[in-house]
Formats: C-alpha cells, sequence, structure tokens
C-alpha cells in the first residue's frame, strides 16, 4: 500500500483515540486523522473514504466489525483493530469481516507505529491462539463445507506456518525453521488472511442458500 | 433421536442466559476496568509503572477470555506464556531468550492449570522488570527426571535482586507459591550464575491422551 495520507481513529475512549493518533502521526508523519467515539459519528466522516482505519470492537452503538464490513465493502480501506482483548473469539470475526490486522491499545507509540508500518506493508501480526484458531477454521471438518475452487484452502506451507505461530514461534522464526526469508513468511500469513475472508464469503453465501435466501442462479 | 423435551429446552435457556451474563460482564470490565487501565499506561511517569499496569490488564484478559475459550494443551499454554513474555518484555526495551526442550509431552491441561502456569510466569516477569530492571529474561522449559514439568526463569538483572525468603515474602511471592501448591508442585528461588535470581517451578503433568 502507498503512504496513507488520511486515517480514521474509531474509538469511544478520548484518551485511546489520542494515543492511537499519536502513533498514527509518528508512523506516517503529515497523516490527517479525523477521530470518532460512534459508528454514527464514524459514519459521517467516509468522504473521502480513509486509506487507513483503526477500529475499536465495543462501540457505544454497536460493534466495530460493522464498520469493518462497511468500510471493507466500500473497498480501498485498510482496516485494523485496536482492542484491548486480543483472544481469538473477539479477533477471529473482525478478521472475517476484513480486517487486515489488529493492534493492542496498551502498547507503547513507537511499537504501535512499528506495528502500523508493518501491516500497511503487508506484515500481520498472528498471535498463537489465532494461528491455531485458523488451523481450525481451515482443518478436515471445514474443508467439506466450502465449495469447489482453491481460493479458500490453505497450502501445506501455509499450514507449516500456522502451525509453527501456533506454537509460540514468532513470523521470524517459523521463517528460519521453514527454510523461507522472513519476507515470504509474512507473505504467506497475509495470504491465509485473505483466505479466511474469501471462505467467510463462501460460508455465508452457502449458508443463505440453505435457508432459502438466495437462489442457485443468484450465487 | 428423540423429539426435545422441556428439560432440553430449559437446559439451552439456562445455558444462552449464561452467555448473555457473561457478555454483560465482559462489556463492563472492558469499558470500566480496561479503559482505566489504559489511562494509567498512557500516563505512567516511567516504563516500569506502565508495566505494572499492563500486567493488571493481562490478568483482565485471562478473565475475560481465557475462561471461555477452551483450555488448551502444555504446548498450547506456553506458546501463549512466551508471545505474552515477548510482548511484555518488548514493551520496557528487554529481551526474551526461550528454551523448550525438544522432548516436551504434550498433555491437554485443564483451565485451572493452565491460568496457574499463565500466573505464576506472569508475576516472575513483573518481579524481574519491577526489582531486578532485567534487560534479559532466560526462560527454559523441560521435562525432569520424574516427567514432572520443570519451568525455569532467570532474569540476568541490571542490579542484584534479593532472593525472596519466606518471612519477608511479599504477596507476589505468596500468591506463586500457592499456585505452585495449587498443582502439586513447588517453586523455589536460588540467586542465579550470572547474578540475577533464578526462579524453578516443577509440576507434575497430567498423563497425555493417547490419541
Amino acid at each position: 500500500m502507498s503512504v496513507p495520507t488520511r486515517a480514521l481513529v474509531l474509538d469511544d475512549l478520548a484518551a485511546s483515540r489520542r494515543w492511537l493518533r499519536a502513533a498514527l502521526e509518528q508512523a506516517y508523519p503529515g497523516i490527517v486523522v479525523v477521530e470518532a467515539a460512534s459508528l454514527a459519528d464514524a459514519e459521517t466522516l467516509l468522504l473521502p473514504l480513509p486509506e487507513l482505519a483503526l477500529i475499536d470492537l465495543g462501540l457505544p452503538d454497536g460493534s466495530g466489525v460493522r464498520m469493518i464490513e462497511r468500510l471493507c465493502a466500500a473497498g480501498g480501506t485498510l482496516c485494523v483493530v485496536a482492542t484491548i482483548f486480543d483472544d481469538d473469539a473477539h479477533l477471529f470475526p473482525a478478521l472475517r469481516a476484513g480486517a487486515q490486522g489488529y493492534v493492542l491499545k496498551d502498547m507503547s507509540q513507537q511499537d504501535l507505529a512499528a506495528m502500523l508500518l508493518g501491516i500497511a506493508e503487508g506484515q500481520p501480526p498472528l498471535s498463537p491462539s489465532i494461528a491455531r484458531r485458523l488451523l481450525r477454521h481451515f482443518g478436515p471438518g471445514q474443508a467439506t463445507v466450502t465449495h469447489d475452487t482453491d481460493a479458500d484452502k490453505l497450502t501445506l506451507r501455509e499450514k507449516s506456518v500456522l502451525q509453527l505461530i501456533g506454537k509460540g514461534l514468532t513470523v521470524v522464526e517459523a521463517a528460519g525453521a521453514l527454510d523461507l526469508s522472513r519476507h515470504t513468511c509474512a507473505g504467506y500469513v497475509k495470504d491465509i488472511y485473505r483466505k479466511l475472508r474469501v471462505s467467510s464469503r463462501a460460508e455465508a453465501a452457502l449458508a443463505a442458500t440453505r435457508m432459502g435466501l438466495v437462489g442457485r442462479e443468484a450465487r | 433421536m428423540a423429539a426435545p423435551t422441556v428439560a432440553d429446552d430449559r437446559v439451552e435457556l439456562m445455558a444462552r442466559a449464561a452467555a448473555e451474563e457473561r457478555e454483560r460482564i465482559y462489556a463492563d470490565l472492558h469499558d470500566d476496568l480496561g479503559a482505566r487501565l489504559l489511562e494509567m499506561i498512557y500516563g505512567a511517569p516511567d516504563k516500569a509503572t506502565a508495566d505494572r499496569a499492563r500486567a493488571i490488564l493481562q490478568d483482565l484478559r485471562d478473565v475475560v477470555s481465557r475462561s471461555r475459550s477452551e483450555p488448551g494443551t502444555l504446548l498450547d499454554v506456553l506458546a501463549s506464556i512466551r508471545s505474552e513474555a515477548t510482548q511484555r518484555l518488548s514493551a520496557v526495551g528487554a529481551e526474551l531468550n526461550w528454551q523448550a526442550a525438544d522432548d516436551l509431552p504434550d498433555p491437554a491441561l485443564d483451565q485451572a492449570t493452565a491460568l496457574h502456569l499463565h500466573r505464576i510466569v506472569r508475576e516472575a516477569i513483573s518481579n524481574a522488570i519491577r526489582h531486578a530492571r532485567a534487560r534479559r529474561l532466560r526462560v527454559r522449559v523441560a521435562l525432569g527426571a520424574g516427567r514432572e514439568l520443570m519451568l525455569e526463569l532467570t532474569d540476568e538483572g541490571g542490579i542484584e535482586a534479593p532472593v525472596p525468603e519466606p518471612a519477608n515474602a511479599g504477596t507476589g511471592v505468596i500468591n506463586m507459591r500457592a499456585r505452585a501448591q495449587a498443582l502439586h508442585g513447588d517453586i523455589h528461588w536460588t540467586a542465579g550464575t550470572l547474578g540475577g535470581t533464578k526462579v524453578l517451578l516443577k509440576a507434575p503433568l497430567p498423563p497425555e491422551c493417547v490419541a
């Protein structure tokens, strides 16, 4: 992604908005940051669409996942979750909706800035618990539920990367263990996130068909 | 299969009510405690103070998330412990040297065991950061002669930290002992060969299920 010039910070806590803004300004000097405390506020700030959005999940008027869906449907915005809780139960719905990474709000501004630069360069973070959740998602039971293309299935390499990260290795260590460059390994992680989105959309379409909401021709 | 009975419906209703209650408590914790802890971290005068608030936030994460996710195996739990330790140490500019043996078994752990292990390591890291201002922490995980878990944490401290004695043990140390006991294991503090403090936890492991 090219250097973002406009970013949205959506968080109901004023102190967090200030902290995230400072991290954004550190990562991208000169960036224009607009702040919103609720989904409704954010809705009024989407013209023009921000290139980057930091989104908290628990907002007073609903889940931040809705804004991630909204921005991903519009296209062009890199959505990053900014959260206190980084467990898979909280993050997985946001990743499925199209978030391309997450940061923890208690990180130092330097660490946040470094993470944001990494995500924008295609190096999304991946914790062990999320790696294991991804393995279960793409595991045997799921493969049969989803369809005919391979766009949402993991390759052996991608699976190995997830297994190593699930056992506590960092992306760099996993790259070393698999004799890959750091860059290639990060690329696999990015592809896995993309496949998660593809498979989630396919699953949603399949569920809709099963419930009789969509006819075959509409797929 | 038999049609759902009134009792089944009742069980389902109760399960749903419990889940909703949990969500409500989670939302309260998030809004209230989480926000206050973040403000403490943002306003902290130094890295060590910010770390103390981060450790409490981590306890909160345990309550909120680990209590509702499925408990993992030993290797899963060690992976989470390692990832948390890396993050915390990096925030204070320190380094983690993680050495795990290759022959570790991978038994399923229950929720309580996983939580005790997390909290013992978290407390040891807090001490290393707070008292020793460690620049580097070495964690060794191995299997003992009696197939028990041996978890050793050594801070390569900037200043020499006192080895805690039972008589003047702080609440952190008392909690670590209590958790080691709950694991039917024991925990010892010694002076490390390189000057820091060494914490050694030994705890029996549940038998590994044959898949």
